[in-house]
C-alpha cells in the first residue's frame, strides 16, 4: 500500500473529500496480470464490470485481451454496448418483462448477447416475448455449485438446456458463481466444487446433444483455481481494484490494492474514535469479520461505525490525526464505494488526474426507455 | 403499507425492476403534517435533504412552509441553491479541503448559507476561505447531546461562537443531533438530553454576549418531542418517506410509509428462500442478520441475505411462495441509502396511477 500512502501524502490536499481515487498504475498492473494469468492457462477472460461500472476501464480490459464483458443488469449492458462493446454476457437469471424484451431486441442489433437462465418459466417468458430464434441471442444455463443462490442443480442443467433448445432458443453453455468461496480459507474448496459442478453440467448438456461452447467460472477470490480442464472462461470483477478483504484473505498483496477513498478528519473531538467524512452514503455498510468497514492504509485506524455522512475511526495503536488531515481509507469491499460515487478520480504517478464517470442503476420506466 | 402490492400491480410492466416507487400523495401528507406540527409549536422547519436528494421534493417542502433546507455535504447545498433555495444550512463540521474554499465563496453569494462548526481550526479555515466575504457566512456551533459523534460540550459553545465572531463570521446559534434516539424506546430520553444541551449552549453563548437566533434540533425519531421552548427549529429528514425503522421506533404509522422498492422474483430453486433482483446495489445493507435487510409484508417474509444484485427472500414455513417472474414489494429498513442508490424515483400514488419520474439530483455527489 506504499503507493497509496505516497499518493495521499503528495496529492491529498488536492481532493475534495470524500473522493474515490484509483491509482492508474496499479489498475493497469492488475488488468495485465489477470489477463496474463488467463492467457497462460488457456482460458478466456470475461471481466465482470459491476466492480467499476466504467466504460473507460472496460475499454482497458478489452485492449488487454479480454474476450468480452460480464454484466449484472440490462442497463450495464446498454451502457457498455453504447460504447462499442459487442460481446456481453448478462450473468443473471434475467426475467424478461415486455419492456425488457424490447430493450434486449434493441441491444441485439449491435451486440452478441448471452443471458443467464435457471428456470423453464424464464424460457417461456423469452419465447412469449417473441425472442425465440433471435439473431445473436444465446442462453447460458446457471448451475449452483454450493452458493445456494440461483442456478439449477448440475444434474438438471441438461434438462433445462434441452427444454430451451426445443423451444427454439440457442444454448451456449453453462456458468456458475462460487459465492461460498468468500469466507476465509473457503476459496480453494469452493473452486473445487465449481469445477465438479461445471463438469457435471457440461456432461449433462452433451447427453442431450448440446455441445457447451461456454463453460464459465467466477470470481476474484477463486480465480487461481478456476482453470481446470473443461472450463473455457473466467469472470472475475474485483481484481481491477481489490479491497481490504481480498488482502486479508490472501487473495491479493497490499501493493495490488488500487482503490481508496480519500477522507478528511472533520471533528476535533477528544481522542478515540475520531470522526471522518466517510459514512454509508460513500461506502455503504460492508463489514469484515471484525466489524470493520475499512481501514486506513499504513495503520492509521479502522472504521468501526458508520452514520450517513460520519465515520467513527477507531485509532488502535495509531496516534490521533490532527483535524483536517486527509487519509487513505481502504474499503472492506470496493464495489459499494464505486457504486455510490458519480466518478472515479484516476491518479497517475505524476499527479495528473483523469475523471472516469461511474454508471448508476439506469432508467426504470418503460416510457423513458430507448426504443 | 397494505396498498403497495395493489399499486405495484396497477403499475405493471411499465416499471422495470428494481426501482424505488414513491407514493406522492403519502409524501405530500407527510410534508403537510410535519409542517403543521412545526407551525403549531412555533418552530421553524428546516428539512434535511439527505433522505430524498431531489430538487422536486425540496420544492414541495419549501412550498409547504419550510424556512429553508438542511444539507449533509457541500454538493447537496450547491445543487439545492442552484435550484433556487435561498436559505441553506450545511449541518456538518465542514473542513475546506481541495477546492471547497472556492466553492464555499461561490455558494455564499448564491444563497443565504450557514455551516456547522465545532473547532477553532475549522472556523479559522472557513474564515480564511471566505476572505473579504467572511461576513456572508453564518456559523452554527455544533454541540454533542449524547451521540458522541461530532460537536463540542454544550458549555464550550460560547467560546467557539465568540471565536467565529472575532474572525468576522456570523455566529447564528447552536445545533445538535440526538443520534442516540434512533432506536426503539430511545427517542424520549434523547430528546430530553437534546433540550438540556441546547439550553446550556444558549446560556454559554449569552455569556459571551451572543444571542442565539438559531437553536436547531434533529431528527425524525425525536421531532415530535423537540418542543422545548428553547428550540427555534427542527431538521427532520426521513419523515418525507418514512421506512420500516421509523415504524418500529413508532414515529410513523404504516400508512405514512411513502416509498417501496419494486423487485421481481428471478429464481426459485426450492431453497427456503427465493431470489429477487434487488441486492446491496439497490438496497444498501441496512438491518441486521436477525431481522434481515428489507421487509416483504405481502408474504410475511424478509430479505435474509443480500449479494450485490441478488436478494434472498426468506419465506415463512408453510406460507405462500411467489412464482418466478412475480413482482414483489420490499419495504426498506432505512430509506436514505436506498434513494442514494438510484438516479430516478418512480412517482405514483395510492391509486396506482403512474405520474412520471423525478431525478435524485444529488445522487453520487459525495463531497
Amino acid at each position: 500500500m506504499d503507493r497509496i500512502i505516497d499518493a495521499v501524502r503528495q496529492h491529498g490536499d488536492a481532493f475534495d473529500t470524500p473522493a474515490v481515487v484509483v491509482l492508474a498504475e496499479v489498475l493497469r498492473e492488475n488488468i495485465a496480470r489477470m489477463q496474463a494469468f488467463a492467457d497462460g492457462h488457456g482460458v478466456a477472460l470475461r471481466p465482470h464490470v459491476k466492480t467499476h461500472k466504467s466504460v473507460d476501464i472496460g475499454r482497458m480490459q478489452l485492449a488487454a485481451g479480454a474476450s468480452g464483458i460480464t454484466v449484472s443488469d440490462l442497463h450495464q449492458a446498454e451502457v457498455f454496448a453504447a460504447d462499442g462493446i459487442d460481446d456481453i454476457f448478462l450473468a443473471f437469471p434475467l426475467w424478461l418483462s415486455a419492456p425488457k424484451a424490447a430493450r434486449v431486441r434493441h441491444l441485439l442489433k449491435t451486440v452478441g448477447l448471452k443471458i443467464g437462465l435457471d428456470s423453464r418459466a424464464a424460457v417461456d417468458a423469452i419465447v412469449d416475448r417473441g425472442l425465440a430464434g433471435a439473431d445473436r441471442l444465446e442462453l447460458v444455463v446457471e448451475v449452483d455449485c454450493g452458493g445456494r443462490r440461483s442456478g439449477v442443480a448440475p444434474a438438471a442443467a441438461g434438462d433445462l438446456a434441452r427444454y430451451a433448445a426445443d423451444r427454439g432458443l440457442e444454448v451456449a453453455g453453462v456458468f456458475t458463481y462460487p459465492g461460498h468461496g468468500w469466507a476465509l480459507g473457503a476459496a480453494e474448496g469452493a473452486a473445487h466444487d465449481q469445477t465438479a459442478a461445471l463438469a457435471a453440467a457440461a456432461a449433462g448438456l452433451r447427453e442431450v446433444g448440446i455441445e457447451p461452447r461456454i463453460v464459465s467460472a467466477g470470481s476474484t477470490p477463486t480465480f487461481a483455481w478456476s482453470v481446470a480442464p473443461g472450463i473455457t472462461e473466467i469472470r472475475p470483477g474485483e481484481y481491477v481494484f481489490f479491497s481490504m478483504d481480498h488482502c486479508d484473505h490472501g487473495i491479493c498483496s497490499p501493493d495490488e490494492i488500487a482503490l481508496f477513498v480519500a477522507t478528511t478528519v472533520v471533528s476535533a473531538g477528544p481522542g478515540n474514535p475520531q470522526i471522518i467524512d466517510v459514512g454509508t452514503m460513500a461506502i455503504g455498510r460492508e463489514a469484515d469479520d471484525h466489524g470493520h468497514y475499512g481501514r486506513i492504509a499504513g495503520g492509521g485506524g479502522a472504521l468501526t461505525r458508520v452514520n450517513e455522512y460520519h465515520g467513527f475511526l477507531e485509532l488502535g495503536e495509531s496516534p490521533p490525526h490532527p483535524i483536517g488531515t486527509v487519509l487513505p481509507l481502504i474499503p472492506t469491499h470496493s464495489c459499494t464505494a464505486v457504486q455510490n460515487a458519480s466518478e472515479l478520480l484516476v491518479l497517475e504517478a505524476d499527479g495528473t488526474v483523469d475523471r472516469f464517470p461511474v454508471q448508476q442503476l439506469g432508467p426504470m420506466l418503460a416510457a423513458r426507455e430507448r426504443s | 403499507m397494505q396498498s403497495f402490492q395493489a399499486v405495484l400491480a396497477a403499475l405493471g410492466d411499465r416499471v422495470s425492476t428494481p426501482a424505488p416507487v414513491v407514493l406522492i400523495d403519502v409524501v405530500e401528507e407527510n410534508v403537510r403534517r410535519m409542517q403543521a406540527f412545526a407551525d403549531a409549536h412555533g418552530k421553524a422547519l428546516r428539512p434535511h435533504v439527505k433522505t430524498h436528494k431531489s430538487v422536486e421534493i425540496g420544492r414541495l417542502q419549501l412550498d409547504a412552509g419550510a424556512i429553508g433546507l438542511t444539507a449533509g455535504n457541500l454538493s447537496e447545498a450547491e445543487i439545492f441553491a442552484e435550484a433556487g433555495c435561498d436559505d441553506i444550512f450545511l449541518a456538518y463540521p465542514l473542513w475546506a479541503s481541495g477546492t471547497k474554499a472556492e466553492r464555499l465563496v461561490r455558494l455564499a453569494q448564491e444563497t443565504s448559507l450557514s455551516i456547522g462548526a465545532e473547532s477553532v481550526a475549522a472556523i479559522d479555515r472557513l474564515a480564511d476561505a471566505m476572505g473579504d466575504l467572511v461576513g456572508m457566512l453564518g456559523v452554527v456551533i455544533e454541540i454533542d447531546c449524547g451521540a458522541r459523534r461530532s460537536g463540542v460540550r454544550p458549555d464550550e459553545a460560547g467560546a467557539l461562537a465568540a471565536h467565529a465572531r472575532a474572525r468576522g463570521l456570523v455566529p447564528l446559534g447552536v445545533f445538535t443531533y440526538p443520534g442516540h434516539g434512533g432506536s426503539v424506546g430511545a427517542p424520549e430520553a434523547a430528546a430530553r438530553d437534546q433540550a438540556l444541551a441546547l439550553r446550556t449552549a444558549v446560556a454559554s453563548l449569552a455569556e459571551h454576549g451572543i444571542e442565539a437566533q438559531t437553536v436547531s434540533a434533529g431528527s425524525t425519531p425525536t421531532a415530535a418531542l423537540s418542543t422545548d421552548p428553547v428550540i427555534t427549529e427542527i431538521r427532520p429528514g426521513e419523515y418525507v418517506f418514512n421506512d420500516f425503522d421509523n415504524l418500529r421506533i413508532g414515529d410513523c404509522s404504516a400508512d405514512d410509509i411513502g416509498l417501496f422498492v419494486a423487485t421481481t422474483v428471478v429464481s426459485d430453486q426450492g431453497h427456503p428462500h427465493v431470489v429477487v433482483d434487488a441486492g446491496t446495489k439497490a438496497l444498501a445493507r441496512e438491518g441486521d442478520p436477525e431481522r434481515g435487510y428489507g421487509q416483504v409484508p405481502d408474504y410475511g417474509g424478509y430479505l435474509l441475505r443480500l449479494n450485490e444484485y441478488h436478494g434472498y427472500l426468506q419465506l415463512p414455513e408453510g406460507g405462500a411462495r411467489p412464482a418466478v417472474g412475480e413482482r414483489i414489494v420490499i419495504v426498506p429498513h432505512h430509506v436514505c441509502p436506498v434513494v442514494n442508490s438510484f438516479e430516478q424515483l418512480i412517482i405514483a400514488n395510492r391509486a396506482g396511477e403512474l405520474l412520471g419520474t423525478w431525478t435524485v439530483d444529488a445522487q453520487g455527489q459525495l463531497n
